[in-house]
C-alpha cells in the first residue's frame, strides 16, 4: 500500500514540475554610481504573476521560467554583494512589482531579428517610524537584439539581462537619491516615478503564410506571401513581407495586344508597408511596393519573347486574424500598379487573401 | 532537474569567458580607429576620421561625431557589459563593450543601423590617467 502511495506521490510531484525551468541569478557585484551608503534590508515580491513568463525552451517544449531560490532571496542576494550592511548605511526595502522575461521578433531593415526583454518595475522604500515610505519607483526594459537563428544565444542569456536590469534600476535610484536626499525626510515628499509611460510588452510576433487570388482590369492570377509582424495596440505596425505572383493576361486583352498568351512572374518587395490595428484581430493594411520580374509572351504565330518588368504599386486592404496563436487568416486588398508590361502601363484590381498564422 | 542543470550550466558557460573590465581603463579620450564585421576591418570614412569619445572620471562625457559635439553623463553597467550615454537633451544610447584595455576598446552601438559593426577605439596617450 505504502509503495503505491509513494508511486502516486512521485507521479504527482513530477507532473507538477514538468515544464518549469529555473534561472540561477549570479551575484556579480557592481560599483555604485554614487557614494551613498545603503544596504538592502529586504526585497518584497509584489508581482501578480509569480514567475518570469512562459517560453519555449531549446527543445521546443513550453516551460515556465522562474528564479532559483525565489524572487525575494535571489534579488536580495544579488544586491547585498554590492551593498553590504555597515553600521552607517541606510536600510532600503525594495518592492518588485513586475519582473518578467520576454522573447519576440522584430522587423529590421534587412530582414527579421530576435528580440529579448526583461521588464522590471521596482519601488525603493525607506522606513520611517516603522512604516515603509516609497521614495522612488522605476520601470525598465533591458532589450537585446539577436540574429534570427540565434535562439540558443538568446535563451542562455536571460539571466545576464535580468542582472543588468537590476543593476540599472539600482544605479538610477542612487542617482535620484543623491539629488533628493535632503528632502526625503520631509513627510510631504512624493514618490519620484521614472519611465512610467514605458511600453512593457515586446508584443506578439505573427507569422502569416497566405495565398491570394488576383483579378485586375487586364490580368488574373495567384500569389503566395509570407508576412511577419509584431502586434501593437497603438501606432503603426511595420510588417515584413515578401511575395511572389504568377498572373496571366485575360484572353481578350492578350489578343488586343497581338498575343495569344502573356504570363507574368513577379516578386513584390515592400518599400513602405503598414498595418494599423482597428480591433483585436482586425488590421487595416497599406503598402507601396516595387514589383519586378518578367513576362513570357507568345504571339499569334506561336513565337515566344521575354519582357523584363519593373514598376511601382500600392495597395489598401483589411486582414482578419481571429485566432491569436494559430488559425485561419483572411482578407481583401485593392491594388493599383504601374508596370513596364507589354499589355498595360496602369492596372488596378482586387485580391482575396486566405492563409494561416502560426 | 535536467532543466535546472541546463539553465545553470548555460548561464555559467555564457559568462565564463567574459573579460573582467577594469573601470579605470575607461577614463580618457578614445579615438575612432576602425570598424570590423565578421569578415574584415574597414577604415572609417573621411568625415569620421576625427571622431572621439572623452570619458571623464566624474562620469560626464564629450563626443565628437562627424564634427558634431555632444555632452552628457555616462554609466557602465557591469552585469550588462555596456555603457549608457545620456545626452544633455535626454537622449540615451547604449554601447556594448566587447574588449577593454588601457589602450584599446572594442564596442558595438546598440542601434539597428550600427549593430552589425564592431567599433575599434584607441586611447590618446596624453589623456591616459
Amino acid at each position: 500500500m505504502s509503495r503505491w502511495l509513494l508511486f502516486f506521490l512521485c507521479c504527482a510531484v513530477s507532473s507538477g514540475t514538468v515544464g518549469q525551468e529555473f534561472i540561477s541569478l549570479r551575484a556579480v557585484p557592481f560599483k555604485a554610481s554614487t557614494k551613498e551608503s545603503i544596504y538592502i534590508e529586504s526585497v518584497l515580491d509584489e508581482r501578480n504573476i509569480k514567475n518570469l513568463g512562459e517560453h519555449q525552451n531549446l527543445n521546443g517544449d513550453g516551460v515556465v521560467l522562474a528564479l532559483w531560490s525565489g524572487m525575494e532571496e535571489s534579488v536580495a542576494h544579488f544586491y547585498r554583494l554590492s551593498f553590504p550592511k555597515e553600521s552607517t548605511s541606510r536600510p532600503i526595502v525594495i518592492k518588485i512589482r513586475n519582473l518578467n522575461v520576454q522573447e519576440s521578433k522584430r522587423r529590421m531593415d534587412d530582414g527579421i531579428a530576435r528580440a529579448a526583454r526583461p521588464h522590471v518595475e521596482m519601488a525603493f522604500c525607506i522606513r520611517e517610524e516603522g512604516a515603509l515610505k516609497e521614495i522612488y519607483s522605476i520601470k525598465h526594459n533591458e532589450d537585446e537584439v539577436f540574429d534570427l537563428f540565434n535562439k540558443p544565444g538568446l535563451y542562455a542569456t536571460h539571466e545576464k539581462r535580468i542582472r543588468a536590469a537590476l543593476e540599472y534600476c539600482m544605479q538610477a535610484f542612487l542617482l535620484n537619491y543623491q539629488k533628493r536626499k535632503p528632502k526625503i525626510s520631509e513627510t510631504s515628499v512624493e514618490t519620484y516615478k521614472e519611465n512610467q509611460s514605458l511600453n512593457a510588452n515586446l508584443g506578439q510576433w505573427f507569422n502569416l503564410f497566405t495565398l491570394k487570388g488576383m483579378q485586375s482590369r487586364y490580368f488574373q492570377g495567384y500569389g503566395i506571401s509570407y508576412t511577419g509582424f509584431v502586434d501593437s495596440k497603438n501606432g503603426w505596425i511595420k510588417p515584413y513581407e515578401t511575395s511572389f505572383e504568377i498572373t496571366w493576361a485575360k484572353d481578350d486583352i492578350a489578343a488586343e495586344n497581338g498575343f495569344s498568351e502573356v504570363n507574368s512572374f513577379v516578386f513584390r518587395p515592400e518599400l513602405y508597408f503598414f498595418y494599423k490595428r482597428l480591433l483585436s484581430g482586425v488590421y487595416a493594411s497599406m503598402s507601396v511596393n516595387a514589383p519586378f520580374g518578367f513576362e513570357l509572351l507568345e504571339d499569334m504565330e506561336g513565337a515566344n519573347s521575354f519582357n523584363f518588368v519593373i514598376g511601382a504599386g500600392a495597395s489598401q486592404g483589411l486582414r482578419f486574424i481571429p485566432w491569436q496563436q494559430k488559425g485561419i487568416v483572411f482578407g481583401v486588398d485593392f491594388f493599383q500598379q504601374l508596370e513596364t508590361s507589354k499589355v498595360y502601363s496602369f492596372d488596378y484590381g482586387i485580391e482575396v487573401v486566405l492563409g494561416m498564422n502560426f | 532537474m535536467r532543466h535546472i542543470l541546463l539553465a545553470i550550466s548555460c548561464s555559467f558557460f555564457v559568462n565564463v569567458n567574459a573579460q573582467k573590465i577594469n573601470l579605470d581603463d575607461f577614463y580618457g579620450t578614445w579615438q575612432l580607429d576602425k570598424y570590423s564585421d565578421d569578415e574584415q576591418y574597414y577604415h572609417p570614412p573621411k568625415k569620421e576620421m576625427g571622431d572621439v569619445i572623452r570619458l571623464n572620471q566624474d562620469m560626464t562625457f564629450t563626443t565628437v561625431s562627424e564634427g558634431k559635439k555632444t555632452r552628457g553623463t555616462w554609466l557602465y553597467n557591469t552585469n550588462g557589459r555596456y555603457i549608457e550615454f545620456k545626452e544633455e537633451q535626454g537622449t540615451k544610447e547604449k554601447m556594448a563593450i566587447h574588449f577593454l584595455s588601457k589602450k584599446s576598446m572594442v564596442a558595438t552601438y546598440d542601434t539597428d543601423e550600427y549593430r552589425i559593426w564592431e567599433v575599434h577605439f584607441v586611447k590618446e596617450k596624453q589623456n591616459n590617467p
